[in-house]
């Protein structure tokens, strides 16, 4: 097994089950649960909708515990097991997953264990579905459909994140980010019980797959019992999509569009030209945190404390889509200078007019951040799989270093390839 | 003299936690809680002041009545140093820092994986050097009312705190934490720094920290930051409590806003007189396990109203308890707020007759066991529980033993009385 050297905790031992499937297990002993998560994955693009329809099925009840009653009174009964399921995007990928946690064995009371138990739970959760007839019962899919439908139509209700989307989808407007990972409220006129059966045994048997546990259980063990959870892998798992091409800015666009809100939300969209494996990549990180990912960063520290112009103002860069993203909660009436001055920082990053300290104190917080995800499973597991799917540095002090050893002239150079492409404006709409 | 009293510790077999404390000279409560193997530190100064106490008199002087929304000025203000704000101390040492304000407290907060002792300096001197001056207190109503816009386009917070404004008529845990632009308009620099001198005394504060730090050295070092300001005598703060009355303000507080979907909160409140310590734990305990036979995701109600679609997962309960009140919240995404509410009081009543299920109540036992050792696991959640429980007089550990302790006659009885459509009211955002 590898260590992560510096601190001696263990990274995950992985290895390939068959082609597309791989096992990553760990041995964590300082925690009081064990974790599990078992992902699936497939490309962005049209009908993603119905694939997250699969693992809520799923958990709506098992051959064992055939109603949602049932299969919750189970979780209780394994020490209050909490199972979920979840869909995310990650570079051009579409990730379906299941997540488990649930105390150690050696933390219950006399003999009892749960460790076997909640494995086995969770395969017939992925293996043995309530069927009827062989497929997911018709109310089963019209309730999880009506679900899905209100989560795409709530995502309006969460308005910077609407904001922010709505940007991407017009910069990307014919480019694979542009898809959110909830799909679209069309592609779910098309799910029946057969469309939905059948997504469900092509996702287990040909997805590409990823088992991510951590645990104070002997890897040997633990490999044995997770096993069965690759049970009818096929030989040939779906292959995915090239890289899609990254793409410069165009001259800039603006677009506003009116809503019922207190707060205006601008979002503006630049194009960085650099995506994880280019040289400039990790320079490019830091030149993100200089101007807007800390508290200390520029954004922060002009545009909030200074200027007074907002509460909240980030910057974010997507490493695959090589897309950086500024969203800002503003008074509708600061617009204008609120993006003037968003702009000027970007300007003081390009020009490196920032002190030392502001970069040193982002390598800083860039590695406390990076060594903070050993602390908890659920982010090591998160950063493992993100990591081997878009083609991110895979060894968290790998990535260290290389942030490590970023200069001001490399953050300069970095800084000098973002290109505003578009600039986004979520306006209150005017009094009657 | 470092040390009053001699220390007092607190600890769990089952939960494996152990938690020394000291009271320093000064008054404040100091404690810690080492975390083996953890990369990160945790620490937090909180004081005993938060948004309920609106009214409060030092000795025998005159009641001072404040304007809502105080404590959160408080805690954005407090941030100020004359040279540099805290954030930028903390960013040097790759150190991130916060602060939350809370019904009940005012936490300020650093996580770190280095440098932990010259963050804990920080956070001592930044929350002990109050820097109030006309022009930032102006500034920060700027940034301040941005946050309260932003809290007024989150459909869950408005229909949480409307919910709040229709339980209770006269008690101020109803009022926003962060008050209104109109109640903020008004705070001065003096009024910060009296509320300061009042609340931030350490006999009203405890310092906290979790990690994998050495026990002795920790509390040398604590002692020896805590005794660097003469902080003066017990100012003998009285918060002065306002009672409330039986029944609801309004039946029912409806709000539009542009959401996708109905939010629906059925809530209900409790007076009870002076409860603390185990006797108010207790109370909460019994009333959790209430609230999750009859409302969670395992019992028969949660089943009907899902496969009616008329809720989503979103749906559950909780129960907040202060010395003088409580209530009980249940609700979620909602399509047909009607038919749910109905659905709900005839289950209850239901219930009411019938009783508990004895299997049910084992069930929530073994379930509650595995989530309490879960959220021992987080740092941030063992510093909430131990300052949570001070502040109401308990001991965090206690929950193990009543959670053994408490039967389904209890919770039966519990709920003779209790979850009365006289003592109910309902909050609903629709979308318009």
């Amino acid at each position: 097994m590898s260590e992560l050297a510096s601190e001696g905790l263990a990274s995950f031992d992985s290895r390939a089950i068959s082609s597309g499937s791989f096992l990553h297990t760990r041995r964590e002993t300082r925690r009081k649960t064990s974790r599990l998560r078992v992902s699936w994955i497939g490309d962005l693009g049209p009908g993603i909708s119905l694939r997250c329809l699969v693992p809520a099925c799923l958990l709506r009840g098992t051959r064992s515990y055939p109603s949602l009653r049932q299969l919750n009174r189970r979780t209780e009964q394994l020490w209050g097991l909490s199972v979920g399921n979840s869909v995310d995007r990650a570079g051009q990928r579409h990730v379906i997953s299941l997540s488990a946690e649930f105390p150690e064995d050696s933390r219950l009371p006399g003999s009892e264990k749960v460790f076997q138990d909640a494995i086995d739970f969770l395969g017939e959760v992925i293996h043995q579905p309530h069927l009827v007839e062989d497929l997911f019962s018709a109310e089963t899919i019209e309730n999880e459909v009506v679900q899905h439908r209100r989560t795409i139509e709530g995502r309006i209700d969460d308005k910077r994140s609407w904001a922010i989307q709505r940007c991407v989808e017009e910069t990307c407007f014919d480019e694979p980010w542009r898809f959110h990972e909830y799909g679209t409220l069309e592609d779910l006129e098309s799910a029946t019980p057969e469309v939905i059966t059948e997504l469900w045994r092509k996702q287990i048997s040909t997805a590409p797959m990823h088992v991510h546990f951590s645990g104070d259980v002997d890897q040997q063990l633990a490999s044995e019992a997770l096993l069965p959870l690759f049970a009818g892998r096929g030989s040939e798992p779906d292959q995915l999509s090239e890289p899609f091409p990254l793409k410069k800015a165009t001259s800039p666009r603006e677009i506003t569009e009116y809503f019922q809100v207190q707060q205006a939300n601008l979002v503006l969209a630049f194009r960085t030209g650099t995506r994880f494996g280019d040289p400039l990549h990790e320079s490019m990180l830091v030149a993100n945190g200089v101007l807007g990912s800390f508290p200390h960063s520029l954004l922060f520290t002009q545009v909030r404390e200074k200027e007074s112009l907002c509460y909240t103002v980030q910057s974010h860069n997507d490493g695959s889509s090589g897309l950086m993203i500024i969203n800002a909660g503003i008074d509708g009436d600061s617009a204008p200078r609120a993006r003037i001055s968003i702009l000027e920082q970007v300007e003081k990053v390009r020009q490196g007019q920032f002190d030392d300290e502001v970069l040193e104190m982002t390598l800083q917080a860039w590695d406390s951040r990076l060594r903070m995800i050993k602390d908890s499973p659920a982010s090591l597991a998160e950063f493992d799989l993100i990591s081997r799917i878009t083609g991110r540095e895979q060894d968290l002090d790998s990535l260290r270093n290389r942030i490590a050893a970023v200069t001001k002239e490399g953050v300069v150079e970095a800084a000098r390839r973002i290109e505003l492409d578009l600039v986004y404006l979520m306006a209150p709409e005017e009094a009657p | 003299m470092t040390w009053i009293g001699d220390e007092i510790i607190l600890e769990n077999a089952t939960l494996g936690e152990r938690v020394v404390e000291r009271t320093h000279a000064s008054g404040a409560t100091v404690a810690f809680c080492r975390k083996p193997g953890y990369l990160r530190r945790y620490s937090c100064f909180s004081t005993h002041f938060g948004s309920v106490d609106d009214r409060y008199r030092l000795g025998s002087s005159d009641e001072v009545v404040l304007p809502d929304g105080v404590a959160h000025f408080l805690e954005h203000k407090m941030f100020e140093g004359p040279e540099e704000d805290a954030f930028q101390q903390f960013s040097r040492l790759g150190a991130m820092a916060n602060a939350f304000t809370s019904f009940v407290g005012t936490t300020y907060l650093f996580s770190c994986t280095d440098h932990f002792y010259t963050c804990l300096d920080h956070l001592i001197s930044f929350v002990q050097t109050p820097h109030f001056t006309t022009e930032n207190v102006e500034k920060e109503k700027g940034i301040i009312g941005q946050e309260i816009r932003m809290y007024e386009d989150h459909p869950g917070w408005r229909v949480y705190f409307n919910l709040l404004a229709g339980l209770y008529k006269q008690h101020p845990v109803a009022k926003d934490i962060a008050g209104t632009e109109k109640t903020i308009a008004g705070i001065t620099p003096q009024l910060l720094k009296d509320c300061w001198s009042a609340f931030y005394h350490p006999s009203n504060m405890i310092l906290l920290a979790v990690g994998d730090e050495d026990e002795s050295q920790f509390f040398e070092e604590a002692g020896r930051l805590l005794s660097e300001r003469d902080m003066g005598p017990d100012p003998q703060i009285e918060k002065i409590k306002t009672a409330e009355d039986p029944g609801p303000a309004s039946k029912e507080i409806r709000e539009s806003m542009q959401v996708a979907r109905a939010k629906f909160l059925i809530g209900w409140k409790d007076i009870h007189d002076g409860l603390s310590g185990r006797e108010l734990m207790r109370k909460e305990l019994v009333t959790e396990v209430l609230l999750e036979c009859i409302f969670g995701q395992s019992g028969t109600l949660f089943e009907d109203l899902y496969r009616r679609g008329l809720i989503d997962d979103s749906f559950g309960s909780s129960y907040q308890i202060h010395p003088d009140v409580g209530h009980s919240v249940i609700g979620g995404e909602v399509s047909d707020p009607e038919a749910t509410l109905e659905i709900v009081n005839q289950e209850i009543e239901r219930i009411r007759t019938t009783g508990i299920d004895p299997s049910d109540v084992e069930r929530q036992r073994r379930s509650s066991s595995g989530h309490l050792l879960k959220s021992y696991n987080s740092l941030e959640h063992i510093a909430g529980i131990y300052c949570g429980a001070r502040f109401q007089g308990a001991n965090p550990f206690e929950v193990v033993d009543l959670l053994a302790e408490i039967g389904v006659d209890e919770i039966n009885e519990r709920l003779q009385g209790y979850l009365m459509p006289e003592e109910m009211a309902c909050s609903l955002v629709v979308p318009g």
